[in-house]
Parts: structure tokens; sequence; C-alpha cells
């Protein structure tokens, strides 16, 4: 058999799996002669390795049975991207560059803290919750390492608390920002919520961990109504929440109300508010 | 990749629009938490980042290689979060630490023979579920009707043809097309490992 013809055949079979698995079991002279041929050929051997993992992995999937509230294979939908993912990632050229011009270690990328406004009001809400970050993060990449994935999960968590300090820093050094105390309802400061025109953070620190299957969310409430703004991370006693402020729910869209944390089911209607900030009108 | 090893920022975002959805995908089916999900996908490109210069294209491509790094990190959150709520915990073996499954439908697959006793194995071969269950998702509704046809029920294409009423040519045509995706996007993904062939086998 030439080669032209047995790739020919091979690519029509290809299109019935089980009886392109079923190759080697057939006994007929075509089959015959197509094996024949492939075992000579080092490019249809390749071609057949292809399909049968290739229909290997489909029919295996096929096996599964659904889980329950899930949909059997054929009938799974694409899912689409978070909105916000897309600006995210742009943002990791300039997040790397700004952590690569730090010594290289999580703690000494939090110095210098935003020149110039240790002494304002505006300094001291930062250096406060500054401090409680850099507690955290010397907490995450203090996890014992005596295991790769858990040093891989300490990397992880320092990196994106260094982010979250490194974006923090550019924002208030920005002269077009916005800042705005979180505060308990006893009127304890007890976070920030800050904007520029590149980047939005709402941070609240002395959380305790959310119990499973709770969230710390933001939320903005005006005349009675609350509009979600997203759920918080939550790392080391730290919640927040982060992203350019153009993506939905961001600053863009805020105009007075207040900016409210609660915790509640994920996705659920949240509860009391347990922070707020009075958000500019 | 050697566009992103320079710094290109336009490259990298060239390869997120063309991987991130099947990333995301893959690590939302296997995780059931588009947050983390998402998360990991940031970490991905972060760590594609950082490491483009050790990226080798003879190792398989840019997908294969981010699809690598997004699984290690999904099997790292299910191993480290042992809390995360909506999962189902695996007996620990022998002084094993016990790890998580994220899928009860792994309880499907051990009455088909794998070994429940390495959960690694049912880790790898559930991340693996997940990017074909992805690449299935991916195809278009008339191309997923005939290849459904064809796997689960096992009809030829002539058998298919006739249930659906189409021409045979136009059945071949959609299987094609499908099965082409399908390969492509299961090249070299881990334990099924399909292989590579030759550039026009798909065709």
């Amino acid at each position: 058999m030439q080669h032209a013809e047995a790739h020919e055949r091979l690519a029509d079979l290809a299109l019935e799996p089980r009886a392109f698995l079923a190759l080697d079991q057939d006994r007929s002279p075509e089959a015959e002669e197509l094996r024949a041929h492939v075992a000579g050929c080092a490019t249809c051997s390749a071609d057949v390795a292809a399909w049968r993992g290739t229909h290997a992995a489909v029919i295996e999937v096929l096996g599964y049975a659904p889980v329950q509230g899930s949909v059997a294979p054929f009938d799974d939908q694409p899912i689409a991207l978070p909105p916000g993912l897309r600006a995210t990632v742009a943002r990791i050229p300039r997040q790397e560059a700004s952590l690569a011009a730090g010594s290289g270690s999580g703690l000494a990328v939090v110095a210098p803290l935003i020149p110039g406004t240790a002494g304002s009001s505006r300094g001291r809400w930062w250096l406060g919750l500054a401090a409680a970050l850099v507690v955290a993060l010397a907490g995450a990449g203090a996890v014992a390492i005596d295991r790769a994935h858990q040093a891989d999960v300490a990397r992880a968590e320092s990196v994106e608390l260094a982010r979250l300090i490194r974006s923090t820093e550019e924002i208030l050094a920005d002269p077009g920002h916005t800042s705005i105390p979180l505060a308990s309802a006893s009127g304890t400061a007890s976070g920030l919520v800050a904007w520029s025109d590149t980047d939005s953070v709402v941070i609240a620190s002395g959380l305790n961990p959310p119990d499973p299957g709770l969230a710390y969310r933001c939320w903005v409430e005006k005349a009675g109504t609350r509009t979600p703004v997203g759920d918080m991370s939550f790392q080391q006693g730290i919640g927040y929440w982060w992203q350019h402020p153009s993506e939905p729910g961001g600053p863009s869209l805020w105009s007075g109300g207040r900016l409210i944390v609660t915790l509640g089911p994920a996705n659920g209607a949240g509860g009391p508010a347990l922070l707020s900030a009075a958000l500019p009108g | 990749m050697a566009r992103i090893a320079s710094g290109d920022e336009d490259a990298l975002m060239e390869a997120y629009d063309r991987h991130a959805e099947t990333l995301f995908g893959a690590t939302v089916r296997f995780l059931g938490d588009r947050e983390v999900a998402a998360e990991i996908v940031q970490e991905t490109f972060v760590a594609s980042w950082r490491s483009a210069a050790t990226f080798d294209s003879t190792a398989g491509s840019l997908r294969t290689w981010m699809l690598r790094i997004a699984r290690n990190r999904a099997i790292d959150r299910l191993r480290a979060d042992a809390r995360r709520p909506g999962l189902v915990q695996l007996a620990a073996t022998d002084g094993e630490e016990a790890l998580l499954d994220p899928l009860d439908r792994l309880a499907e697959r051990r009455r088909q023979g794998i070994d429940e006793s390495d959960p690694a194995v049912l880790l790898e071969r559930s991340w693996s579920g997940a990017v074909v269950r992805t690449a299935l998702a991916d195809l278009a509704g008339h191309e997923r009707e005939v290849v459904a046809l064809a796997y689960r029920e096992g009809l030829t294409q002539h058998e298919i043809a006739e249930r659906l009423g189409l021409p045979l040519g136009t059945v071949k045509s959609r299987t094609r097309r499908a099965l082409a995706h399908l390969r492509q996007a299961l090249v070299r993904v881990p334990d099924f490992a399909p292989g590579e062939g030759s550039p026009d086998a798909a065709r």
C-alpha cells in the first residue's frame, strides 16, 4: 500500500473512533495491509498514535457519570473569562518591573512607603495598613517549606501581597488619586479604599478568616440599595479587592453613598456592613 | 515566546487572547471555582512572563507549557487548601498527606479500575479530563452534534448522515473539523498524550 492511500484511509477511519480503536482487532485483508504500512511508516505511526490518544481521551471523559448539577461533556458550554482578567494580566509587566526594582526580598518591595506622605492623615492610614500587610507578607513567606507545593503556595501568596502593596503605593503616589478610610461601626479605622485612573483597591485589616462558604464582599450602598463591587480575597488577616477602575463594579461607577464590606455566603446577598467608607458624591 | 522573553507586552497579551480561555475553562472545570481559577490563570501568566526565557519549543507548544503551569498550580491549590468547601477528601494512605478530590466524579473513575490508592494519578486524570471537556465545549454546535453521535453512540459516518438527514459529505467535513480541533487541543495533554503526528494528519 502506498503512503498516500494509507494516509487517506487513516484519515477516513479516524472519523469513526470506535472503528479506529478496533483497527488492531480487524482481521480483514484491507486492515492487515494498512497495519503493515503503518508498521513501517513513521509518519503514519505517529498519526495512529495521535488519533488513538485523542479518541481515548474523549471516550474516557464520556465514560464518567456527570456530577450532580453538572452537564454531560457534549452539553458543556464554553466558560467565559472574567471581565477583569485581561486587564489584570496586562498589568503584569509593569508590576513585575516594580517588583524587580525592589531588592528581591518580599519585605523590601514595600519600602520606601510613599515618600512625603507619612505626616498626612492619608499617609497614616496607609502606613498602618502597610504595617499589617508586611506582617501578612512575612506570614505568607514563613509557611513551612518542607513540601514543594507549600512553598509554591507561599510564594504565590507573597507575590500577590507584594503586588497589592506596590499597586497601593502607586495609587497613593498619583496626584489625582482618591483615598478614603474604611472604618468599623464604632469608628475604628480598619482599612482603605483608594483609586486612581489606573488602579483601585479596597484593603481591610484585622479580619477573621471567613468560615467555609462565606466571603468578605464589597458593595456600594446608596439610598438603601446595594450594588456588588466584588468578593475580597483573604490572606493572613487581610481582605482585599483590587482591579482596574474602568472594569465592571469599579470606581468609575461610584458616586455618593458608601462603600461597605460585608461577610456572608459567597455570591449571596451579604450580611450587615462590617466596615464602611463614605464615597464622594 | 521569544517576544515575551524580550519583554514584549503585546506578545503577552497575544498569548492571553489565544490561550486564556482554555486555561480558565480547564481550571474552572478542575477546581469548580471561578475565582480561584482566575487567580491561577493570572499566576500562569506571571510565571510565563518571568520564565519565558526557559521555554523550550522543542518540548511542546506554548499552550502545552502554559497548561502544565496551570495544572501544577491548580493541584497545589487543592493540596494546600484543605478547608475549601465543596471538595471531597480522599482517604489518606499510610503516612501520606490527605489529598482533596475536586470532583465527585472521581468515584466513577474508581469503579473503572483506576488505581484509587494513588491520589496523584486521580488528580492528573481529573486535570486531563477538564482539558478534554474544555476542548469539547469549544466545538461549534453542529460539529458537536456529529462528534457526539460518533463517540457516544459509535455511529458510522453513513449512520450519522442518515440519523441527521444530512449529506454524507457534510457529516464528514463537520466531523473532520471537529476532530482536528480536538486532536490539536489534546496534543501532549499530560496523561493522554496523543502525540503530534504529521502536520497534515488532521486534514
